[in-house]
C-alpha cells in the first residue's frame, strides 16, 4: 500500500506544508495586527434597569429596538453579584460596533445605601468591560433608579477610567428626588446627587424622560422627583433635555417599552438615521 | 441506488483481527456486548419506519454533499473569517470575491437551508411506499405539514413590521431534520392507515387517475395537514421558535450558558452531540468564540504577549472548539481515517471518499447522513465518546500546565488538527496533544468500524441499508 502510493504520500505531504506554513504565518500576523489595533470604533449602549429588575428587564425594549434597526445589535448581560464579581452572559460580536450591555445587580433593592454601593458595583463592571473590549465611548441609558446609579457613577467614579468619554446619557423615569412629591423637600438622595454635580463631565448631553398617567406621576415616580433633576444636570453638562411622554403605556413599569420612548432612543441615544416619520413624532413632542 | 448492502463477501483479517483481539484479552462481556449491538442494529432494520428513516437520509446524501462543497467555498474562501481566505489572502487577489462570496452564500442558504423540506417529502414517502398506498402525495403532504409546523405566528401579529418572514426560516435548515423525518413518519403512518385504497403506480399518467389519486387520499391529507397545523399553532403559544425552539431552549438554561466547570462543559457537549446524531444539528456548534471569557482570555494573551496564564484557559472554547471538534462534531475527522484505513464496507468508503474534503474544514453533514451516523446504534457511541475524551486530555494537559489554553482567534473553518496549534499562537504542543488526541479518535473508533466489517462480510446477511 505505502510502496504503491508513494506519490500520494509525497502530495499529501505537499499539502500539508502548504497549508501549515501560510497557516503559521497568518496567524502570527494577525497576533500583531490585533496588538496594534484595539477596539475603538465600539461604542455600547450601557444600560441599567431599575430597582428590583434583573438583567433581563430591557429584553422587550431590546426586541424594539431589534426589530426596527436594520443593524443587528448584539446583547451582553452582566449580573454583578455583592462581592464584586461578575457573572456575563450573552456575547458581543466581533464586528459590532454598537452593542447592547445590560448590567443588573445581584442585589438590586431600592433605597439610598443601596443605590450607593451599586454604583460603586457599578464601577466595577465597566472597568473590566473596558478592559475587555478596550472601547473609549459609550452611550448609557438608564430606567428608574438606574438613572440615579448611573447619575452617582458619572459624578463620582467615571474619572477613575479616564480614557473613555461618555457621550449621551438618557434617564427613564428616574426619580432624582426619591418618592418625594415635594417641590421643596429634599432627600438625602437628592442631596448626595447635588452634592458631587460638579464632577459630571462636562461634554454629557442628557435627556431625562418622565412618563405619566396623569398630571402628578407614572403611577410609581412622581413628576416632581423626575423634574429635580434640573438641578443636578443644568449648568453642568452641555445640553440637558426634558421629555415627558404621555397616553397609552405610560405606567413606570411599561416605559422602557413604550413606542414613543423606544423612537427617542432610536434617535437621540442611539443617534440612529431615523425614518421622518419617526423624527416628526419625536419633535412634536419636544414643541409641546 | 448503489448504496444498498453488500454482502457475501469472504471473511477478512481484520474481522479475525477482531475475534482474536477479543479473545485473547478474554473479555467475552466485549464479546457479548458486540454482539448484541450488531442484532440491535440488524433488529432495527427490520423495522419499516427505521428502515424509511435511514433510506431517507441516504437520499438526502447528494444534496447534503454538494451542501458541504458548497459551504466550504462559501465559508472558508469567500469569507471574510474563513480559513483559506486567512492564509492565502484571496480577498486581497482575486477579482470579483464579493460577488463570488454573494452567489456562494446563495446557493449555501438555499441548498443547506431547506433540506429539512426535503427530508419530511422522502421520509413520508419511503413509508407509505412499502404500505403500497400513493407514495407521491403522502410525501408532497408531508412537506407541507412540515412547512405549516414552522410557521411563524409573530408575523401576522400587528407590530410585525415587513421584513420578518412568515416561516421560522432557521428550521427549515438542517437543524430541522429530526423534526422532519418525524413529520415525514407520522404523515407515512397516516396514510397508511387512512388512504381508502391501494396504490397502482401507471406508466402514463391519465388524468382520470390523477383525480382518482385525490378521490382516494382526501382523509389522509386533511387530517396530516389539520394535525400537524394545530400542532404548530398550539406551539406558537409556548415557544416563539417553533418545535425547534423548545429544544434549544435547553442550552438557554444557566447550567449550560456560562460554563467554565469541565463537568459542565462535559455535559453540555454531551448533549448538543445528542442532539446532532438524532437530527438537531447545531445548538452550540462554535458559538461560543466571542463569549466574555475569550475576549478576555485574547485581551490578557495581547498584553502580556503570551497565552500562558489565561485567566479562563478551560471553557467551552478552549476545550470544545479547539479540541474536541476536529473534522466537525464527534471527531469525525478520526472517523474519516478509520474508514479509510481499515473499513470493508464499500458503502462506507464511497461515502467518505466522497466526504472527507469537506470533513477536513469540519463540515460533517455528509456523514452524518451519507454512512450515516443520525440513528446508527453503532457508530453513535464512539460519536458521543471521542470528543468527551479529547476535551478530557485536553483539560488535564492545561491543568497539568503542559500547553497554554487557546486563546486567539481561531475560525470555525480552521482544519481540527490545526485549532490547538494556532489557537494557542503556534505553540507546538498544542499541536502535539491535538495530533494524539486524533490519534486516540481513531482508535476509540476503529473497533466499531471492525464491528460493522464483521457484519458485512461474515455476520448474519444484512439486507437492504
Amino acid at each position: 500500500m505505502l510502496k504503491r502510493n508513494w506519490w500520494r504520500w509525497l502530495i499529501g505531504l505537499f499539502v500539508v506544508i502548504g497549508i501549515c506554513w501560510p497557516a503559521y504565518n497568518w496567524s502570527r500576523a494577525n497576533i500583531t495586527t490585533l496588538k496594534t489595533a484595539g477596539r475603538t470604533r465600539m461604542a455600547p449602549i450601557i444600560m441599567i434597569p431599575g430597582s428590583s429588575a434583573t438583567q433581563n428587564r430591557f429584553d422587550s425594549l431590546i426586541t424594539e429596538l431589534g426589530k426596527e434597526t436594520p443593524a443587528k445589535h448584539s446583547v451582553l448581560k452582566l449580573t454583578v453579584q455583592t462581592n464584586g464579581s461578575i457573572k456575563y452572559s450573552g456575547t458581543i460580536n466581533r464586528n459590532d460596533n454598537q452593542p447592547f450591555i445590560v448590567i443588573g445587580f445581584a442585589d438590586n433593592k431600592d433605597g439610598k445605601a443601596n443605590i450607593d454601593k451599586q454604583a460603586k458595583w457599578l464601577n466595577v463592571a465597566f472597568k473590566s468591560l473596558v478592559k475587555t473590549y478596550k472601547f473609549n465611548h459609550f452611550q448609557a441609558l438608564g430606567h428608574s433608579n438606574g438613572g440615579l446609579i448611573w447619575t452617582l457613577f458619572l459624578e463620582r467614579y467615571l474619572k477613575e477610567t479616564p480614557k473613555v468619554r461618555v457621550e449621551r446619557f438618557m434617564s427613564i423615569a428616574s426619580p432624582y428626588n426619591m418618592e418625594s412629591t415635594s417641590t421643596t423637600a429634599k432627600t438625602s438622595m437628592f442631596k448626595e446627587l447635588y452634592e458631587y454635580r460638579t464632577g459630571l463631565p462636562e461634554s454629557l448631553t442628557v435627556y431625562s424622560i418622565a412618563g405619566t398617567e396623569n398630571y402628578t406621576s407614572d403611577g410609581t415616580v412622581p413628576y416632581n422627583s423626575v423634574n429635580y433633576g434640573k438641578y443636578i444636570f443644568q449648568d453642568q453638562v452641555k445640553h440637558f433635555t426634558e421629555i415627558t411622554v404621555t397616553g397609552a403605556n405610560t405606567a413606570h413599569s411599561d416605559l422602557p417599552q413604550n413606542k414613543q420612548i423606544v423612537a427617542l432612543i432610536r434617535q437621540y441615544l442611539m443617534a440612529e438615521n431615523v425614518p421622518n416619520s419617526i423624527r416628526k413624532q419625536n419633535q412634536q413632542q419636544l414643541r409641546r | 441506488m448503489h448504496f444498498l448492502g453488500s454482502f457475501g463477501r469472504q471473511p477478512t483479517r481484520d474481522s479475525v483481527y477482531l475475534e482474536q483481539s477479543l479473545a485473547n484479552e478474554g473479555m467475552n462481556e466485549i464479546k457479548k456486548i458486540a454482539n448484541g449491538l450488531l442484532k440491535w442494529e440488524a433488529g432495527m432494520q427490520r423495522l419499516a419506519y427505521w428502515r424509511a428513516l435511514r433510506e431517507t437520509l441516504t437520499l438526502l446524501f447528494p444534496f447534503v454533499l454538494i451542501g458541504a462543497y458548497i459551504n466550504i467555498f462559501n465559508q472558508a474562501i469567500f469569507q471574510k473569517n474563513g480559513f483559506i481566505n486567512h492564509i492565502y489572502y484571496v480577498s486581497h487577489w482575486l477579482p470579483g470575491f464579493k460577488q463570488l462570496a454573494t452567489y456562494t452564500s446563495m446557493l449555501s442558504i438555499s441548498i443547506n437551508g431547506v433540506v429539512a423540506v426535503v427530508a419530511a417529502f422522502a421520509a413520508a414517502n419511503f413509508v407509505v411506499r412499502t404500505k403500497h398506498r400513493d407514495n407521491l402525495l403522502a410525501g408532497l403532504t408531508a412537506a407541507l405539514s412540515f412547512v405549516m409546523l414552522n410557521f411563524n405566528y409573530s408575523a401576522l401579529s400587528q407590530q410585525a413590521q415587513g421584513d420578518s418572514s412568515e416561516f421560522l426560516v432557521g428550521n427549515l435548515g438542517s437543524q430541522g431534520i429530526f423534526l422532519a423525518l418525524l413529520v415525514g413518519l407520522l404523515t407515512g403512518f397516516i396514510f397508511s392507515k387512512l388512504a381508502f385504497k391501494p396504490h397502482d403506480h401507471q406508466l402514463i399518467e391519465t388524468r382520470d387517475h390523477l383525480l382518482q389519486r385525490a378521490k382516494h387520499n382526501w382523509l389522509p391529507i386533511v387530517v396530516s395537514l389539520l394535525l400537524f397545523s394545530l400542532i404548530g399553532y398550539g406551539i406558537s403559544y409556548v415557544s416563539k421558535e417553533g418545535l425547534n425552539g423548545l429544544f434549544y431552549a435547553v442550552f438557554q438554561l444557566p447550567f449550560v450558558s456560562s460554563s467554565t466547570g469541565l463537568l459542565a462543559i462535559l455535559g453540555t457537549t454531551l448533549l448538543s452531540n445528542f442532539f446532532w446524531v438524532v437530527g438537531i444539528i447545531g445548538p452550540i456548534s462554535f458559538t461560543s468564540s466571542s463569549a466574555v471569557t475569550t475576549v478576555q482570555n485574547l485581551e490578557y494573551a495581547l498584553q502580556h504577549g503570551s497565552a500562558w496564564g489565561a485567566p479562563n484557559p478551560i471553557t467551552l472554547h478552549t476545550l470544545f472548539d479547539s479540541y474536541g471538534n476536529m473534522g466537525g462534531t464527534g471527531m469525525t475527522l478520526a472517523l474519516v481515517i478509520a474508514v479509510l484505513w481499515r473499513s470493508r464496507n464499500r458503502d462506507y468508503r464511497a461515502v467518505v471518499k466522497g466526504s472527507w474534503v469537506p470533513s477536513l474544514f469540519n463540515f460533517n453533514q455528509p456523514l452524518l447522513v451519507g454512512l450515516p451516523i443520525m440513528f446508527s446504534p453503532l457508530l453513535i457511541i464512539p460519536f458521543l465518546v471521542t470528543p468527551m475524551v479529547s476535551m478530557l486530555m485536553a483539560w488535564v494537559a492545561i491543568k497539568l500546565q503542559w500547553m497554554p489554553a487557546v486563546v486567539y482567534p481561531i475560525t470555525r473553518t480552521t482544519p481540527g488538527v490545526l485549532m490547538g496549534w494556532l489557537g494557542t499562537g503556534g505553540d507546538w504542543r498544542a499541536l502535539l496533544v491535538s495530533v494524539i488526541n486524533l490519534a486516540v479518535a481513531v482508535a476509540i473508533y476503529l473497533p466499531f468500524i471492525l464491528l460493522d466489517n464483521r457484519q458485512v462480510t461474515g455476520g448474519a446477511p444484512d439486507a437492504k441499508a
